[in-house]
């Protein structure tokens, strides 16, 4: 980009932000009336409270807390108010607030009560519940550590396999923890963990996610439409945020499950601030490993500690770091001492720091600056094969929010992230070398306007600038209005432009490899368009029905056919070729994503879970395959249903039985994951013939010649899963052993199809072959608390 | 009573639509009928050896005394004069061959092969075209690592792994090479069974005889400009005591694309792709050329 290009792209942006703030700031000016801001904290542990309402039904205004717990409510007439605060799993407060014209800064503690009571049945949320889902953004989702933990799981609990349970999400298998959301590839999911972007949150080859349940306080995925603070993938955003730590006391958790030992540790530091941390390690090395031959020596570790530190009512700091390793040992021959051996080690590391800032009662701040750093390391001994495969990632980033008055808050904010990726490959035939620097500015703006209590817009752009072989500038307009169509009913409306500007190359049994938007690959580009209605069905029962449509520009696919049209840009002293550029690593590409979402959600009440089903359809077409024309990838499902529930057997049974009193002292919790899907489609061979791939060759000529590409459709994937938890309390100490079971029906659901010779005298029969995902899967742990 | 009745079938209902098993079943309606070409060009060589078949559904047998079509129409055009050439069937090698002496297939040449066929009731019709390598391909044997030598031997001095090593010239602007090494004496009793790669029993080597028994693997961009090059013979590649017949073929865009992609049809998740072929109209297969050279070695107990 020239000069004056980037003149240009820049006066364009601030021009829009100056008039934002101007405008904001213009509706904003009343001295009559008051402001109150503040934090809400959980009052048993000191953590700050994200989603929390607050509301003052009279005046009929309220907000929610945003990540870090902080509010505003403006425009408050001068007089006393009941100040209502309301969170899902906790107790409802009422403060009495007097307002003088003023500006009130208050702290307020909300103490936690166990959503499965009878007691939070009695409480009805004083601020209804469809106003509380009129206060989320659309196709977002809140999910919490507890309810991670019910769903039952593969061995222990998982966060990305959580989020599969969620309609407009899927994987390709049993043994995968990607997410598919919306038709969107995993590579265009944002992971962030405490602000700072995660490249391959995965562990063991993407069975499990790097992400320690015990450590999590809250989850927020967008699946669609997000605002314009958030950008760089087309898809959906993953924001995790990790415990901050209980400031009032020590307090431990530790699990055992087959698979591994962890434990999160949480303790106050003074009156200044807390810390926690959480380390988990997988052990079969240390026993299966240590009894069987000829396993692969693996384990996988992760831990992260966050310090928080509050300098003062207006400057809080946190420092947050996250690490994790897998470790891959194999021997061909164990009994062989030259035997070749696999070396293979991964790993993500992230660190941020945060600092968080009440510039004035109306402006908050947050400014972070993060590093984030995935690294893989493989050799094959005896065949000269070397790897070494990273992505850097270091972020300069802040987020202003204005709180002008009632009807409009303003939000503003920069991203600056230069990414180093590297890729050496070192194998007899050449090498790959691979070293490039990029980086990556952007600006955002939005303005929250609400005119009246029925209407709520916001507009916000984001400014692009991605330099790297190549200069990219976008801008993203993106759009979200919410509308209260009658007492029980919400309409909601986004749109957007998403860019893109790197693309993950999937390799199967080796981690991906970040690369870029360059001189051979464009810049990807979706648009989202996502309409959807909120019901309340009952008091605690929520209707969520969204219908969305995302139009995907230069997408890419791997080129399958990559080998034979990889190029070299130099030889080496020994004439090997030397591959510097991402040259024909993919296929470019157009597609769509259309579908529709039905929710059923009860956060409240004795049971507890979700009914989902999503209706979709997602086609690409790729240069040079299909002959150009659209086809299904690997991921599209016509239809999804899930049904996920848990609930308190006591208090189930007490219920049936119509018991007056139920025992709390102990619980059976039982949790339910029932999934149907339509079949994923594959391609199949449609004939076989005879061909000896070389002259004067004479091996076996039989080969498969295949159909259309994904044309047919594997059998419907369904499975049941159930976990049963009994929770005992002694003295401070909570022990809750587990059973659970995956595929209770032990149904065999095909995974994929290959195909047998069988002889039968001069002829040769292929026979089709299946092989499934898992059988049914029995696991023990014990999750202690203390 | 009325939610707990609920609750069982609703739950009776689940747990039974979560057993069974997923059928698959693939119809013959898939099935395409296609040409199926073996061809491979070679220069100064005849043109004796150009298989036609025809491809069968899945799951149906193959005979190898039906497979093959003896009354195609089968045309060589040589690209540089435009004349085309009508071959033959062979009854005895089940092949099409060109039976008159006017026609000398050269280096870096190009020739067309045109194919039709009735197939089940299908008038079918295929072409590709391949051109030639240019001449320049050899091995010199004589500074070639070949002859006699012990499994996985090593390096008196230093201790390291002794290799048979190809030296070899390429064609000029061919940069696609293949090393096929067949073990002339494989026998279950030669087997090698104390290898460093994987413990392998009987059983295993009957059952995968030809796979150990034929081993290839391809070099690809290699640089034309030099002569002299060499390229080793991984133990990996000789599972056999015995002699090895090892042949170096130079090859064509048609042969480095149908090898390369034809042993990476299935990918680790199971799904298909085509191989890269360039035929137009209904034919699949491989019509391809190349030079070759061969070289024999030994490996003793």
């Amino acid at each position: 980009m020239s000069y004056l290009n980037r003149k240009m792209f820049l006066k364009t942006l601030l021009i829009i932000i100056f008039f934002c703030i101007s405008f904001s700031f213009s509706l904003g000016q009343n001295n009559e009336l008051g402001t109150v801001h503040g934090f809400v904290y959980d009052a048993s542990n000191g953590e700050s409270l994200i989603g929390v309402n607050i509301y003052i039904k009279k005046l009929k205004i309220g907000c929610t807390t945003n990540l870090s717990g902080f509010f505003v409510l403006t425009n408050i007439p001068k007089g006393d108010h009941d100040l209502i605060i309301s969170l899902i799993g906790y107790k409802t407060k009422i403060l009495k607030l007097k307002v003088n014209g003023g500006k009130e800064t208050i702290k307020i503690d909300l103490e936690s009560e166990a959503v499965q009571s009878k007691e939070v049945v009695v409480t009805a949320q004083p601020q209804k519940a469809i106003d509380r889902l009129f206060e989320k953004p659309i196709s977002k989702l809140e999910i919490t550590p507890q309810q991670i933990n019910q769903i039952p799981q593969v061995i222990e609990s998982d966060l990305l396999r959580s989020l599969q349970t969620i309609p407009g999400i899927v994987t390709l298998s049993d043994f995968s923890s990607a997410l598919y959301i919306r038709g969107g590839t995993p590579d265009q999911n944002l992971f962030l963990i405490d602000g700072c972007d995660v490249y391959n949150p995965e562990h063991a080859f993407g069975i499990f996610s790097t992400f320690n349940t015990d450590a999590i306080k809250q989850v927020d995925l967008s699946k669609g439409g997000f605002g314009s603070e958030y950008g760089g993938r087309l898809s959906s955003v993953l924001n995790v945020t990790n415990l901050d730590g209980n400031r009032n006391k020590f307090e431990g958790a530790a699990s055992l499950s087959l698979l591994s030992a962890k434990t999160t540790l949480q303790l106050p530091l003074g009156s200044f601030g807390s810390l926690s941390g959480s380390f988990r390690r997988t052990y079969l090395d240390q026993t299966v490993g240590k009894m069987v031959d000829d396993i692969p020596n693996y384990y996988f570790y992760d831990g992260n500690l966050k310090g928080f530190f509050e300098i003062s009512d207006k400057d809080k700091l946190t420092i947050s770091f996250f690490g994790g390793n897998d470790k891959l040992d194999y021997k061909f021959n164990s009994d062989s001492k030259e035997s070749p051996e696999i070396r293979y080690d991964w790993g993500n590391s992230t660190g941020s720091i945060n600092y968080k800032r009440i510039l004035s009662t109306q402006l908050f701040s947050s400014f972070w600056i993060t590093a984030s750093r995935f690294s893989s390391d493989f050799a094959l001994t005896d065949f000269e094969l070397e790897e070494d495969n990273k992505i850097t990632d270091i972020t300069f980033k802040g987020d202003l929010e204005f709180f002008s008055s009632d009807k409009l808050n303003f939000r503003f904010g920069f991203e600056s992230k230069f990414l180093h990726g590297l890729l050496k490959q070192e194998f007899p035939g050449g090498m790959i070398d691979i070293d490039k620097k990029y980086k990556h500015h952007a600006i955002f703006s939005s303005l929250n306007y609400k005119p009246n209590e029925l209407w709520d817009i916001i507009i916000g752009v984001r400014g692009n600038y991605f330099i790297g072989d190549r200069t990219f500038k976008n801008l993203d307009p993106r759009l979200s209005v919410k509308y209260k169509l009658d007492d029980n009913t919400n309409l909601k409306f986004a749109t957007g432009i998403y860019h893109q500007y790197l693309e993950k190359i999937p390799r199967g049994f080796f981690i991906g490899i970040w690369t870029a938007a360059d001189k051979y690959t464009n810049n990807s580009k979706a648009y989202h368009y996502i309409l959807g209605v909120q019901k309340n069905i009952d008091e605690n029962i929520e209707l969520e029905i969204e219908g969305y449509y995302k139009d995907y520009r230069d997408i890419y696919i791997y080129n399958q056919y990559l080998n034979t049209e990889v190029v070299p840009d130099s030889y080496d002293d020994s004439n090997r070729p030397i591959y510097k550029e991402a040259r024909n690593i993919f296929s470019r590409g157009d597609g769509k994503s259309y579908g529709l979402e039905l929710l059923i959600r009860k956060d409240i009440g004795y049971i507890t879970g979700w009914i989902g089903y999503s209706l979709a359809r997602t086609e690409n077409k790729f240069e040079g395959i299909n002959q150009n024309k659209y086809f299904v990838p690997r991921h599209d499902r016509t239809s999804t249903l899930n049904i996920v529930t848990n609930f308190n057997a006591n208090d189930l049974i007490s219920r049936l039985k119509r018991k007056e009193r139920v025992d709390y002292s102990y619980n059976w919790i039982v949790g339910i994951n029932f999934v149907y899907s339509t079949g994923q489609p594959i391609t199949v061979p449609g004939s076989i013939y005879m061909v000896h791939t070389l002259p004067d060759w004479q091996e076996d000529p039989i080969k498969i010649h295949p159909t259309e590409i994904n044309s047919y459709r594997l059998p419907p994937y369904v499975r049941l899963d159930i976990s049963i938890s009994y929770e005992k309390k002694y003295k401070g100490w909570i022990l809750s052993p587990y059973l659970q079971i995956i595929n209770v029906g032990n149904r065999k659901n095909v995974w994929f199809i290959d195909y047998e010779d069988k002889i039968e005298g001069n002829k040769i029969i292929k026979k089709v072959e299946t092989y499934n995902m898992l059988p049914i899967l029995p696991s023990v742990g014990v999750n202690i608390k203390f | 009573m009325k939610t707990k009745n609920i609750f069982i079938l609703f739950l009776t209902l689940i747990l039974f639509s979560s057993c069974g098993e997923g059928i698959v079943n693939i119809g013959e309606e898939k099935f395409q009928p296609k040409i199926v070409v073996e061809g491979y060009l070679s220069p100064n060589n005849p043109i004796e050896n150009i298989k036609i078949s025809r491809n069968y559904p899945i799951n149906s047998s193959i005979s190898y005394d039906d497979v093959y079509l003896s009354d195609a129409d089968v045309i060589i055009t040589d690209l540089q004069t435009n004349k085309s050439y009508n071959l033959i069937y062979d009854p005895i090698t089940k092949a099409y061959k060109y039976i008159g002496n006017d026609l000398v297939i050269g280096y870096s040449k190009s020739y067309m092969l045109k194919v039709k066929a009735v197939i089940d009731g299908n008038n079918l019709y295929t072409k590709c075209i391949t051109t030639t390598p240019d001449i320049g391909f050899k091995i010199h044997k004589e500074l070639s690592v070949l002859g006699e030598m012990k499994y996985r031997e090593k390096d008196i001095i230093n201790e390291n792994l002794k290799y048979f090593n190809i030296v070899f010239d390429p064609s000029p602007g061919t940069d696609f090479y293949i090393i096929a090494t067949v073990a002339q004496d494989a026998s279950v009793e030669s087997f090698i069974y104390d290898n460093p790669y994987f413990e392998i029993k009987k059983d295993n080597v009957i059952k995968n005889f030809e796979r150990y028994q034929y081993e290839s693997k391809w070099i690809q961009n290699i640089n034309t400009g030099v002569k002299k090059q060499s390229k080793n013979i991984d133990w990996i590649d000789t599972w056999f005591y015995g002699n090895y017949r090892t042949i170096m073929y130079a090859g064509d865009k048609n042969l480095k694309d149908y090898y390369i992609t034809i042993n990476q049809l299935q990918e680790m998740d199971g799904n298909y792709h085509e191989p890269k072929m360039y035929f137009d109209g209904d034919g699949i297969g491989i019509f391809g050329s190349f030079i070759a050279d061969t070289v024999y070695f030994k490996i003793i107990k």
